[in-house]
């Protein structure tokens, strides 16, 4: 057993007040209601609607951020460019405005009249009040998790493998995905987790662009208000704990790639 | 390697697959017919169960409900062009003002209700106040009170009125300084013996008062006992009656639901956004809800089939249910014209 110097001791003090400060607010949430009114709420079919549309936009939404997010971060991560890094900031825009803001830009462009929404509109894609608007709410706030884990992923492979690769005749395209992918997956997984995770949880985006249908922290926010304390808090234990869930059973599984790290 | 890379394409394709599939499941199902709806939120009692009826009478319709103060939700109508089908206001003057004639050709009177003073055990000196006293208690310096914001909703409003009102009715001329002018950036200016009220964009409230866009926020806030008195509707208190919610009654004059006070009402009036140049004048009347189906609403079969349910002997009855004071057969304002011919049974025209 490793010995306790005071400055471990004093770290630790200080960080177990932050640990403690996110963790006393939940389980007293979770404790808060009794087992038969979580049981009741299980089975309304709006609530598990609600769950089912905010857990599946969220993939959508996460999945689509991975399919455009990783080239992106392959290019930040390999290549040197003029505005590479007003490209950078860009990214990370959506994480620094209010949610609010980030649903009013949306509105304005993905509405049945706007620049975008009216073409996307002829091809059969309402936002407005529509799962896709959900979706896009999603994406615009968490893309950048995705970018920026998978481009330190990708900053973290040696690219002299990459050259040795090229090398023994492998080309661009079959060298990124049998070196450098793999190298970097677990990086990308953990970004994904966190956009999927943080796509579940908007709000702010979601109500000005998609009130309806009713995603699960919309349904929380309007049984709160409608109905009083009582009424949300089942509700909110039971996304709370289907979350926690599923993080960690994704957490446990990339336990195993830790063979892949450097060191 | 391969073989993971496969199982991965495979998963992601599977994905992808359910997603379409259940997309378009979904969308399949909402096509049957939805009505939206932009409501008044002290009536989330009464329209939730006026939906959940017409649902199991319609099966496959979707009735879509946005609660928030009438103010703010006739303002998304005008300023923002949301098309809803259905709108229902705290105030039907709020519809004649704005919504007549250019987004509705009509306007039935449907329901009346009265404000209250809402409390629970954990409010302040509860156990003491009463319609006579409740402004002395207010003033207490530990005391807070909320309020609905007067730019959002009409319970706002009405309840910086009222107070207004209590210093004629107590013959007390403090009241309202002492209470919402010392507290917050609202003005008045007498002229005569009308008195303006002048409302700002932000309300800029001190500690003691509580400001929430909607009535129905302030419910919860009361609950949670981050505040000790908030000015609502009756059937809001009434609704969480269950969760330990008490109320007190205002006087008769005070309480905005008996048209014999009329002009006395009528010498008060409130300036909303004073500080802007899309200042909204409103003045004092009882309480009485209007309901109307947009000229641009996206499903108006359907809509007017909702409103034919929720203005009959069945509708009445969810009305009473839920503590709105029906107004049966409901009346169409003055200026109502094209008034579907379905709801003739159920209205009394102008």
């Amino acid at each position: 057993m490793r010995k306790l110097d005071y400055t471990t001791i004093f770290f630790a003090l200080m960080g177990s007040f932050l640990v403690l400060f996110i963790l006393i607010p939940i389980v007293n949430l979770m404790l808060s209601s009794d087992l038969n009114s979580i049981i009741a709420n299980l089975k309304d079919s709006q609530v598990i609607s609600s769950i089912f549309i905010s857990v599946y936009s969220a993939l959508a939404a996460t999945l689509i951020a991975v399919l455009f997010g990783v080239p992106l971060a392959y290019i930040l991560a390999r290549h040197d460019f003029f505005g590479k890094g007003f490209v950078e900031s860009i990214i990370d825009i959506p994480i620094v405005i209010p949610h609010t803001v980030s649903g009013i830009a949306l509105l304005l462009v993905f509405t049945s009249g706007g620049i975008l929404g009216a073409p996307l509109g002829k091809l059969g894609l309402v936002f407005t009040n529509a799962i896709p608007g959900i979706i896009i709410a999603m994406l615009f706030v968490s893309s950048s998790f995705v970018v920026n884990s998978a481009r330190e992923g990708f900053e973290s492979v040696d690219p002299r493998m990459e050259k040795v690769a090229r090398t023994l005749g492998s080309g661009t395209m079959r060298t990124f995905f049998l070196i450098s992918l793999p190298l970097a997956l677990r990086s990308i997984v953990v970004g994904s987790i966190l956009c999927w995770a943080r796509a579940i949880s908007e709000f702010g985006a979601i109500i000005i662009l998609a009130y309806y249908p009713l995603a699960a922290s919309t349904l929380i926010y309007t049984r709160f208000v409608q109905f009083g304390l009582s009424n949300s808090t089942p509700v909110a234990i039971i996304l709370i704990s289907i979350c926690l869930t599923l993080f960690i059973i994704v957490r446990i599984i990339i336990k195993g790639w830790r063979s892949y790290d450097k060191t | 390697m391969d073989k993971k890379l496969i199982i991965l394409v495979i998963v992601i394709i599977a994905i992808i697959g359910i997603g379409v599939y259940g997309y378009s499941v979904y969308s399949a199902d909402s096509q049957k017919g939805t009505v939206s709806i932009y409501a008044a939120s002290s009536l989330s009692g009464q329209m939730n169960a006026t939906a959940a009826q017409f649902e199991k009478e319609h099966p496959n319709v979707k009735v879509n409900i946005k609660y928030g103060g009438s103010s703010d939700l006739i303002n998304q109508i005008t300023s923002l062009n949301q098309s809803v089908d259905i709108m229902a206001s705290a105030d039907y003057g709020l519809i004649d003002k704005n919504l007549m004639p250019n987004y509705t050709s009509f306007n039935l009177k449907f329901g009346q209700n009265q404000l209250v003073i809402a409390y629970t055990n954990k409010s302040k000196n509860s156990s003491e106040i009463d319609s006579t006293n409740w402004y002395q208690i207010f003033s207490q310096s530990n005391v807070t009170f909320g309020l609905a914001d007067p730019n959002s909703a009409p319970a706002g409003y009405r309840g910086v009125m009222m107070m207004e009102l209590a210093n004629t009715f107590y013959n007390n001329s403090t009241i309202f300084n002492n209470l919402i002018v010392n507290n917050s950036a609202i003005t008045a200016t007498q002229n005569g013996a009308n008195t303006t009220i002048n409302s700002p964009t932000n309300f800029n409230p001190t500690s003691k008062i509580v400001i929430r866009p909607a009535v129905g926020d302030l419910m919860p806030v009361l609950e949670s006992g981050a505040v000790d008195y908030v000015i609502v509707y009756k059937s809001d208190a009434e609704q969480q009656a269950s969760s330990g919610v008490k109320f007190i009654t205002l006087p008769a004059e005070l309480s905005l639901n008996n048209t014999t006070y009329e002009p006395s009402y009528s010498k008060i009036s409130i300036n909303q956004f004073s500080d802007t140049n899309k200042t909204k004048n409103i003045k004092l009347t009882p309480i009485v809800y209007g309901i109307t189906l947009m000229n641009n609403a996206p499903d108006k079969t359907l809509a007017t089939e909702f409103l034919q349910l929720m203005l009959s002997p069945t509708g009445v009855q969810i009305t009473k249910n839920n503590f709105i004071d029906p107004i049966t057969p409901a009346l169409a304002t003055a200026n109502s014209t094209n008034i579907p011919s379905a709801l003739n049974p159920y209205i009394t025209l102008p």
